[in-house]
């Protein structure tokens, strides 16, 4: 496998009042270049966790995270839950922001940003703010802010847990089609059976209090999947039973 | 960047942008009307105010400045929780009580008095903003990290926005105070020039004094209603989601 990230026994506790509490417990993994990885599992399994980890959002772990060679921090992005657009700047300003950190030539800022723009089509929005956005539109700004570097990874913290299903089911189709085109290594957050069956290649399954590593079950359902498949309902069964045994 | 950000208005309509340049205008309309009544060379009183304000002014920015980099220099971190209630017990101080000894220090001059407002001005100016800082979203900071901004680009893009609401009702609060401080410095201090220096020489003189006070007070009224008011509201629709 062409690994472009290895967990090692990672674990990681935070303290609670007087209590030690193991938010995760002795994760080892590894993930492929352009797979599409998701964790999947309940609340309180550590998911969240395990991402900001990898992302490097979250510091003081035990274990270890390893990033292909070739991999820097630069080549790293993230989708929110709760979109964490900037309110005091513009659609293009927020989409732009990663480019503007790394000190891109302003050219190339005006083609991804305008690229980006068409893609989630938010060109008419381009010199709106956040707040006079729906929720689904919000949202892809922040996949679009995530998408403007070209990171080679992204992570997705239950990114469509906030929409309703349409735009959500609209979102998981953009990010699909995105993935084909471009296969940057997306990782990305679940609680949900059928968006991890639908987009994911393999999907780990963690228990909960604390998050171990249950299984990793590989999705080799042909793409684009049918959802009213009987092979996806078995898998769907499968994976429901895993999650809740 | 530069031409998408920032597109909030301050002032809702011309009208009130005019009016806010009348008020720039009411100190000098003021003053003539004011040395018309007491018989009074209005390039005196202009001088007066003028030494006044500028004392003000210049406590208020380097007030400003250092309650910025305090606040964001002690917001979060192992350090913040020793500096905060050292800051505290800082503020509580009776700044009255220090005027003295700051007189002794550097006599009847400007420095006594600036620095003493600039002890007067900074608290509330640093605790809004830290505030403000410290309560600001955890997702904002943690895309800043993502996206990778550091340095300067990280204060300028970053910290400055998210302080800006803290920053104006501190300076309301700082200055509200710095113009009851200004005219009382002046008076203890015996300064040559300004407000304090003119209401000492005029205090047995009611009606001057009487129609100095009411003016003063319209004027700093006009200024928080047509100025700091629209910027407050500017400031916090800044940061609305």
């Amino acid at each position: 496998m062409d690994t472009i990230i290895t967990l090692d026994s990672v674990t990681k506790t935070f303290r609670e009042g007087r209590k030690l509490v193991t938010a995760v417990e002795n994760i080892s993994l590894e993930i492929a270049r352009g797979e599409f990885f998701v964790f999947l599992g309940p609340s309180g399994s550590g998911k969240s966790t395990i991402l900001r980890i990898m992302s490097g959002l979250e510091k003081s772990y035990h274990g270890a995270v390893r990033l292909a060679p070739e991999i820097d921090r630069n080549d790293i992005s993230f989708v929110f839950q709760q979109f964490a657009l900037w309110p005091w700047l513009t659609v293009y300003d927020n989409i732009g922001i990663g480019l503007v950190a790394r000190h891109a030539p302003a050219p190339l800022i005006r083609e991804r940003v305008g690229r980006e723009l068409e893609r989630f089509g938010l060109a008419k929005f381009a010199r709106s703010f956040p707040r006079e956005l729906s929720g689904g539109m919000r949202q892809r700004v922040g996949i679009a802010r995530a998408l403007a570097t070209d990171p080679k990874i992204i992570f997705m913290d239950e990114a469509f847990s906030e929409l309703d299903s349409f735009t959500a089911a609209a979102l998981r189709r953009d990010i699909l089609e995105i993935w084909n085109q471009t296969k940057p290594t997306i990782i990305m957050v679940s609680h949900l059976i059928p968006e991890a069956l639908e987009l994911a290649d393999r999907i780990a399954v963690l228990t909960v209090h604390p998050g171990r590593l249950e299984k990793i079950v590989r999705n080799t359902l042909p793409r684009p999947r049918a959802k009213r498949s009987k092979e996806f309902f078995a898998l769907e069964d499968h994976l429901y039973s895993l999650v809740s045994p | 960047m530069a031409a998408h950000r920032h597109r909030v208005t301050i002032y809702p309509t011309k009208i009130h942008l005019v009016a806010t340049f009348f008020v720039m205008l009411l100190p000098f309309v003021f003053l003539i009307v004011f040395a018309g009544i007491a018989h009074l060379a209005v390039g005196t009183l202009f001088l007066e105010l003028v030494a006044s304000v500028s004392r003000l002014a210049v406590a208020y920015g380097i007030a400003v400045v250092l309650a910025w980099i305090g606040a964001i220099s002690f917001y979060r971190g192992k350090l913040a929780s020793v500096a905060l209630p050292v800051f505290d017990v800082l503020q509580s101080f009776p700044t009255f009580a220090a005027l003295p000894i700051a007189t002794h220090l550097w006599g009847r001059s400007d420095t006594t008095v600036i620095l003493f407002l600039i002890i007067t001005v900074i608290w509330p100016i640093f605790f809004s903003i830290l505030s403000n800082v410290r309560l600001m979203k955890h997702d904002w900071e943690e895309s800043a990290e993502i996206v990778g901004l550091k340095g300067f680009d990280y204060l300028r893009l970053f910290v400055l926005p998210v302080s800006i609401p803290g920053l104006i009702t501190g300076s309301i609060i700082g200055l509200g105070e710095g113009w009851e401080a200004l005219v009382a410095t002046e008076i203890i201090v015996r300064t040559n020039t300004g407000l304090g220096n003119f209401f000492q020489q005029y205090a047995q003189n009611t009606p001057i004094t009487s129609f100095g006070i009411l003016g003063l007070m319209v004027l700093i009224f006009s200024i928080n209603k047509l100025i700091w008011i629209p910027l407050l509201d500017w400031s916090h629709r800044l940061l609305e989601e």
